[in-house]
Formats: structure tokens, sequence, C-alpha cells
């Protein structure tokens, strides 16, 4: 059997351990190496957020309502996938503005607000005293099972001494653990050992008793639950076994979420004591695995409890003395104890310095009698502070259990206190991505939602204790149905705690967003909401300060605070950074005024060290021209960011018309070396023609008439087409220019095409190639240079008698009005022209064909003419596919009216 | 961490918050009551194994590429 003083005495040698612990990382931290460096000692300490409750309540919970347990774990699941996007910037602010606390956090936010920082202060104070008595009747349940076992006579209730023996021991320990600093920003680096090892601990607890119950006392997870089946209680692996309709679970899943983000005692692991930010991104999924980890075991030692007919908060260490074995039992009992003591050290820890920095100092800072802002040091006030607060938060937790808590549930205890901490969550979260949030919302929302939680959840409370008569629940506040408060106006069907956060979460956010779009917050507020809003594009400002004052006078405020060594290195820094020495008369700088804040800031909290600084910084602290200066730089950065992002899009598309040109230039470059190959072998071929006839006349007047005439013919169509050429350079070159004379009448298009295509009709009969026109007007009336129309109308016909196969040619000619234009198209049956090339086969000198050889003959210059006459007389010219399967080129011209009113 | 990753965190915690939902729950809870005893406590638990995974292989990734 165990001995009460064995368990007691391992209890002692338990936190001696962990004293060793802390003691061994402070020490080595002082030495410059420090063991709290590691992502893995990070998360471990995150682990904080499972106290007695996830080691004994859970259990209890599962054995009555299955997966009932489960929210509490899913919601911080969620959250820490969202680490990185919350706890990033939550981690930037408090590294940038020396954050201390969650009050201090918020009452920064909010314009450096001393009530804020109070009020908040007090509802983490409340929120937190049910957590710690929670804990207490844990560890006070723990060894009272212990105890009856050895005692073998099971009393009805807990014993009182060991809880207060426990209460005692916890605060000393608190104490001893949490205040040696007066630096609230230095990180307790023993502590968070210590914390780490406490998780380590109590998981190895929880899974090595899960093992003997699993596997000691029954056959494996199949045994356990296919006895649960044969005794008929499968069921309670059931939704409908947690009794938790579709809202109670969703809202527990998010109260545990929001309970996680605003918990006081996991603000200090996770931003308080973080050593490197991107420990953020290893907690992000290793401390959901421990999470994981830690309830793989809390069903089937539940089920196990369930088929061995045990239930209740006691059963971690119910089944191992059920099944005999001392040693599993003490083994919970040290989890169980682990977990309960790493809650309080931390919890108290957290709210001592939120009570000295956010409640107390400030308070005492404004009494004048007490003229504080003159004495020497303050350093052993804050301490002492602080120190009381833990004792007192301890105290208050015991009575609270004594009370209250002994009649009540770990679970609901538990969920009491996760209800009043996530009044804070929507000052944390539309803080930190809502700039309009303001401190006048901030307060409405919080004292709405924190009074409807303590009448919707404390009062019955109170009720349950025997301390309140039932009336109030039955019949309202004043008699009135619509007050009852587990039924507020009206609202029935829900759990009690599902009600209360409805009701309380709901009425915060809602009188905080309307408060915040009601008033207007002050210069500091607006200033401060830009700065943590904006935090990633601004670390910090040293234009917050304009007043004036001596160097003397800052480095006295912070040896009264600081102790003297500590202001002394730090001026020596300083001075050592900025490479000057820091004279004590020299006037003291914005930047030097920050740093004494900031310095401040995390020994008192920034709301006192604000107030310590204004004391004695003459002139005003931040005025609405110095904000309006800074808010006018931050816009003219903004118009400047704005301008820069402008430029580069300008930028990149002038590098796109550039590539586009350049691509452009390559082809012209590519144009010119065709045009002047083409131009070459045109010129060439028919001189080297009239060369070699000019010679053989020559050389041989001897020559019959009848070959000699011949020859003076080839000469003579090579001269032709000599001239044909250079006449076709000179057009283009005229119509570009702008050189050519153009006369412009009115003509009819029908009989410009009847005329062109009579004039090539030799040509068209030498190559047997039938051509056929189709008029669809009986009169086409254009105003242009008839000449130059028919030139290109012979342009066309001759290019399509290049192209249509020799001796079956068809060419078909149609004349069409088209709105208010005249469309005219010339179609062969030849190869036709590709899609692609269908553009560019109007350019200069381009001709379909890969060389000199493929091309026809031709000076590649008549369709590029054609192309500028009809645009000349504000018509358009394409290539289409023709009916006959080869190409046609369709051009239209504007009837002689529209042409005039445009001219007009 | 970039936006498109941070996006992709936010997806995933809401699609784990919808896993974990109750309605999704109560489907599972019907194939546990007909098909497979014990169900709804191992789907629990597979989904959050899977968003542990996801939510590592997305921040363990960053930080190689980080170095």
């Amino acid at each position: 059997m165990i001995g009460a003083l064995i368990a007691l005495l391992l209890s002692l040698l338990y936190l001696g351990l962990l004293f060793g612990i802390a003691n061994y990382g402070d020490r080595m931290a002082a030495r410059g190496a420090t063991l709290i460096g590691s992502p893995l000692v990070y998360t471990l300490s995150l682990a904080v957020y499972c106290s007695a409750w996830t080691f004994f309540g859970s259990v209890g919970l599962a054995a009555e309502a299955g997966v009932a347990f489960l929210p509490i774990y899913l919601g911080p699941t969620v959250i820490a996938v969202l680490f990185p996007l919350l706890h990033g910037k939550i981690l930037a602010i408090a590294k940038a503005y020396g954050i201390t606390s969650i009050a201090d956090f918020i009452a920064s936010r909010y314009g450096k607000s001393s009530l804020l920082g109070g009020l908040v202060t007090l509802v983490a104070v409340l929120g937190t005293i049910p957590y710690i008595s929670l804990q207490l009747k844990a560890v006070a349940n723990s060894l009272d099972v212990l105890f009856a076992a050895s005692l073998a006579q099971r009393t009805d209730g807990p014993i009182p001494e060991p809880a207060l023996l426990v209460t005692l021991v916890l605060a000393a320990f608190s104490i001893l653990f949490g205040t040696r600093h007066i630096d609230a920003t230095e990180h307790h680096e023993g502590m968070v050992l210590a914390i780490a090892f406490e998780s380590l601990v109590k998981l190895a607890a929880f899974i090595a008793v899960g093992l003997f119950v699993t596997y000691g006392m029954f056959e494996g997870f199949g045994d356990i639950f296919g006895r649960l089946a044969a005794a008929g209680r499968d069921g309670l692996l059931t939704m409908s076994a947690t009794g938790l309709s579709y809202i109670d679970w969703m809202t527990y899943t998010l109260l545990a979420a929001l309970a996680f983000l605003a918990l006081p005692r996991q603000f200090q692991v996770a931003v308080i004591e973080n050593v490197d930010k991107d420990h953020l991104r290893t907690a992000t999924w290793m401390f959901p695995l421990y999470l994981l980890v830690i309830n793989i075991f809390v069903l089937p030692v539940a089920m196990a409890g369930a088929v061995l007919g045990r239930g209740g908060d006691t059963l971690m260490l119910d089944l191992p003395l059920a099944a005999g074995s001392q040693i599993f039992a003490l083994v919970a009992y040290i989890g169980g104890l682990s977990a309960a003591t790493a809650m309080v050290i931390v919890a108290t820890i957290a709210i001592s310095t939120m009570i000295s920095n956010d409640l107390v100092m400030p308070a005492l800072l404004r009494v004048e009698r007490l003229r504080l802002g003159q004495r020497h040091d303050l350093s052993g006030l804050v301490l002492a502070i602080r120190r009381a607060s833990i004792f007192l938060q301890l105290l208050a937790g015991y009575a609270f259990f004594r009370l209250v808590a002994e009649r009540i549930e770990l679970v609901s205890i538990g969920l009491i206190s996760f209800a009043a901490i996530a009044q804070l969550a929507p000052l944390i979260l539309l803080g930190l991505f809502w700039r309009q949030a303001s401190l006048a919302g901030a307060l409405l929302g919080l004292i709405a939602g924190f009074l409807v939680w303590f009448y919707t959840l404390i009062v019955p409370a109170l009720v349950f204790a025997g301390w309140l008569e039932p009336a109030i629940l039955e019949e309202g506040l004043f008699g009135l149905a619509l007050l009852r408060p587990e039924a507020l106006f009206g609202l029935e069907g829900l759990t009690p705690v599902t009600h209360a956060v409805l009701w309380s979460l709901g009425a915060n956010t809602l009188l905080m967003v309307v408060g915040s779009l009601a008033t207007r917050p002050s210069d500091l507020g607006r200033l401060q909401a830009i700065l943590f809003v904006d935090v990633e594009q601004r670390q910090s400002s040293t234009r917050l300060w304009r007043g004036e004052t001596r160097v003397a006078a800052l480095q006295d405020l912070l040896v009264r605070f600081l102790g003297r060594e500590r202001a002394v290195r730090v001026f020596a820094r300083e001075a050592l950074r900025r490479g000057q020495s820091l004279r004590a008369g020299d006037r003291a700088d914005a930047e030097l005024v920050q740093l004494a804040e900031r310095q401040l800031a995390r020994a008192i909290g920034a709301t006192s060290a604000r107030l310590m600084v204004a004391s004695i910084v003459r002139g005003e602290v931040i005025g609405p021209d110095a904000l309006l200066e800074i808010l006018d730089e931050t816009s003219q950065a903004i118009e400047y960011s704005q301008k820069l992002e402008q430029k580069s899009h300008e930028l990149e598309n002038l590098t796109a018309e550039l590539r586009r040109a350049n691509e452009r230039l390559r082809q012209l470059d590519q144009l010119k070396d065709d045009f002047i190959a083409t131009v070459s072998h045109e010129l060439r071929t028919p001189l080297t023609s009239i060369r070699s006839f000019s010679e053989i006349l020559l050389d041989h007047p001897d020559l019959p008439g009848e070959q000699r005439r011949q020859f003076v013919e080839i000469i003579a169509r090579e001269s032709q087409r000599l001239t044909r050429l250079i006449d076709d350079v000179l057009d283009l070159s005229k119509i570009e220019s702008g050189r050519m004379e153009w006369e412009v009448a009115d003509h009819d298009l029908r009989r410009i095409i009847e005329e062109a295509v009579s004039a090539s009709e030799g040509l068209m009969r030498e190559n047997g190639i039938q051509v056929s026109v189709k008029f669809g007007v009986a009169r086409a009336l254009v105003r242009c240079d008839g000449d130059r129309i028919t030139q290109v109308m012979l342009n066309l016909l001759s290019n399509a008698a290049k192209f249509v196969p020799a001796r079956a040619g068809r060419i078909h000619v149609e004349l069409r009005g088209l709105g208010n234009e005249f469309l005219v198209r010339v179609e062969d049956n030849g190869p036709g022209v590709p899609p692609p090339l269908r553009e560019a086969i109007f350019e200069k000198f381009r001709q379909i064909g890969g060389s000199i050889r493929d091309k026809p003959h031709g000076t590649g210059l008549g369709l590029a003419i054609c192309r500028e006459i009809v645009q000349h007389f504000d018509g358009r010219i394409w290539c289409e596919e023709a009916k006959l399967g080869g190409a046609a080129i369709c051009f239209t011209l504007p009837v002689r009216e529209a042409r005039l009113r445009a001219a007009e | 961490m970039n936006n498109g990753r941070e996006r992709i965190l936010l997806v995933l915690a809401v699609l784990a918050g919808l896993a974990f939902g109750y309605p999704v729950l109560v489907v599972i809870d019907v194939l546990t009551l007909c098909c497979v005893p014990a169900l709804l406590p191992l789907y629990l638990f597979l989904v959050w194994a899977v968003v542990i995974g996801l939510a590592a292989a997305l921040v363990v990734r960053r930080g190689e590429k980080g170095r």
C-alpha cells in the first residue's frame, strides 16, 4: 500500500527536481549558454496547455460522454496551423515594442491605455482563478485517492490539509521560479526548461498508464472495444453519446481555439519566452502532434473504466489501483502533479507580471502622495507586488476550490475559465487586423462580454455551490423570465457553456465593432493601431517623442526601476553602438528616449513606462502635429511605393515594346536583305539577257534577219521588264513619301473592272485561263484615281494568273455592295495562301516561297502597291480562302457619298 | 512566410475545422453504427494526423527553401 507520506515525499522530491532543472537552466543562461534555443523545447513549453484537466478531466469526461473531450484539443490544433499567421505577427509586435504580457499587448494596441490594461488583467485574474482551483482540486483528489488506498478508508470528500499544503508549496515554488528578475521580457530560461521537462513527464506518464491499462489489464485496444460492445456500451463511441448538439460542438471548438490564443500562460510561453521566431514553424506541426499523442490513450482508458463500471475524474489512478499496481498509480499521480504544477507556475507568473505592470504600478504611480516617481529604487517594490500577487492568486484558487469547485466537475471548471479568457480574443484579433478597432470599442466589448460571462456562468455556479438562492435560475433576475442566467432572453436548449459563450462573445464582438465605428480613436490610439496592424512594414519608430530631456534624467529613471548596474550597462551599450559617449548634460534625442521607454517597459510594462517617461520629458509627448507628420511620412512612403510599382509596370511595358520593335527591326532587316537579293536578281536576269543578245548581235552581223528580229524582241521585252521593276519601286516610293499625284474623280468601279479584265484578256488566253465576272450591283460609283484602281485590278489579275495551274486555271472576279462600301473579290484556283502568311503577302518584297528560286516572277511590290493605293482611298485589302480552292484577294472602297461625307 | 503559403495554411485550417466539424462527424457516426465499430475515434485521429502531416510538409519545405 502507498503510504501517504511516500506520496507527499515523492511530490516534494519531484518539485525539488524541477527546481534543480530550472536552476540549472538559469545558471547556464547566466553563463551565456541557452538551453531553450531548440524548437522542441519551445513546443514542449506550449504543451503547458495540457493541464490536470487533460490528465484527469478528459478521461473522466470520456468515460461518460465518449469523444466529447476532443473539441478542447481540436480548437488549438486549428490555431496551431495558423501559427505563422497569427503568432508570427504577435511575436513581431511583442519583440518590436517590448511587450511583457497579454494585458500589456492589448493595452499597448489601444493607445497604451492603463484602464484597459487593468481591466484585461482583472478579467485574466478572474478567469484564471477557477483554472488554478481546478489544478488544486485535481492534485487534492489524487492525493485523496492515494491516501484512501493507503488507509483503506475512503472519505467522501477530499482531505483539506493536502489541498492547502499543495497550495502553499506551489505558491512558494512559483515565487522562487518566476520572480527572480525584474525584467519581464527577459526570458525565464530555467522556468521554460522545467516546463518542457514537465510536458515530457506528463506525456510519458499518460502513455505509461495507457499502455498498462490497455495491455496490462486488457489484451489491447481490440479487447477493450470488444468487451465494451459485449457490455452493450459501444454507443459511447458515437456522436450521440457526447450529448453535444451541432452548435455545442462547434462552440466548444471555437472556445478552445480562442482561449488558447488568449490564455495568459499560453501568451507567456508562446510569445514572451520565445527566443527564436523560427521555432513557430516547428510548433505548427509538432504541437498538434503532442496533443494527438497525449490524447491517444484517453479513450482506451476511459472505455476500460466503462467496461469495469468505473468513472469519474480519478480514473487514471483508480484503474491501476484496482489492478493492484501501486507503481502505475504513482506514475499517474506524478503525471497529474506535473501537469498541474506547470499550469500553476506559468499562469501565476504571467498574471503576477500583469498585476504589477498593468494594475498596481499604474495605480500607484498616479497617487502623487506616494511620490514613487522620486524614489531611488523601485525594483524591490515591483518584485514584492509580483510575489504577493502569486501568493494571493493561489490562495484565491484554493478559496474557489473550497467554496465552489468542490461540487463541480473538472471539465466544467475549465470551461468556465476558458469562457472568461476567450473574452480577450476579439480584442486581440480585431486589434491585429483592423486599424479602426478603438479603445472605446475594446472597453465596451470587454466589459459587456465579461458581465455576461459572470451572469451566465458564475451566478449558476454560485447557485450550485449553495451561495445563491436557486430562485434566480428559475425565475430570473428581478423575477424577469427573460433574464434567467441559463436561458437569457429565452434562449434554451443549449449547454450552459454554449449558452454563455454565444451571448458573451456575441455581445463582446458586437459592442466592440459598434463602439469602434462610432468613436474616433485618440492620436496615440491611431498611431498604435498603425504600428500594430502594419508591424511588418514598420518595426519601430524613433519619432514618437518630441519633448526635451537630458541624458542624466533618463539614466536616473532607469536606475530607479532597473538598478544602477543595468541602467549603466544599457547606456554604455548604446554609446558603444553610436560610437560616441553619452554625456549626462547632453540633450537626449528621440531615439534615446525611446530606448529608455523600451527598457522600462520590459520591467514595468508599456503603460507605466510611458507615464514615467512622460514625467521627465518636458513638452508634448505626441500631438496631432507629430502624428500627422508620421502619417504623412507613411502616406508618402505608400505613395512612393505605388509610384514605384507604376514605374515598374511602365518599364515592363516599355521592355515589351522594345522587344517587339527589335523583332520588327529584325524582320525589316531580313526584308531589306530579301529586297537586295530580289532586286539584284530581277535586275540581273533581264540585264544578262540584254547584254548577251546585244553582244551576239554585235559579234555576228551576218545573222539571218528572222533570228536577228527575235533577239531584238527579247532585248525589248527584257528592257520593259526592267522598266516595270523600276516603275514599281518608284511608285511605291512616291506613295509612301506622299509625292504621288492622285487624279481623283468619280468612277464606276464596274467599268474599271471590265477594262482591267479586257486588258488582261490576251494574257489569260495565252495561258488558257478561264475568267468569269459577276456584278452584284448595276453601278458602283466611287471617288478615286481610276488609273490607280485599274492598276490594282491588273495587278491582282496578273498575280492570280501566275499561280493558277497551267491550262486549267480559273479566275473569278466579283463586285457587290457591302453596306457603305463596294467589295471586289478576285479569286483563283491556285495553291492558295496559308493563313499565317495572309497578312505578310502585302508587305514589300514579301513573296511566298523560302528561297529566290521558289519565288514567282515579279517584283514583290505588286500587292504592297495595291495596299497603299486602296488604303489611300479609305479602303481595306486582305486575303482569304477562295471558293475555287485557291486564294481570294478582296478589297473594298467606300461608296462615293460615304467618302464625300467623310471628307466633309 | 510568403503570401501563397500563408493562404494554403489558412485553407488547411479551414479544412481541418470542417473535417472536425459536427456534420462530418455525424456522417462518420452513421457509418460507425452500421458498418465499422469505433470508426469515429479512428477517423478523428486519422484526420488529426493528416493535418499535422500537411502542416509539417508546408512549413518544413518552406524552411528548406529558405536555407
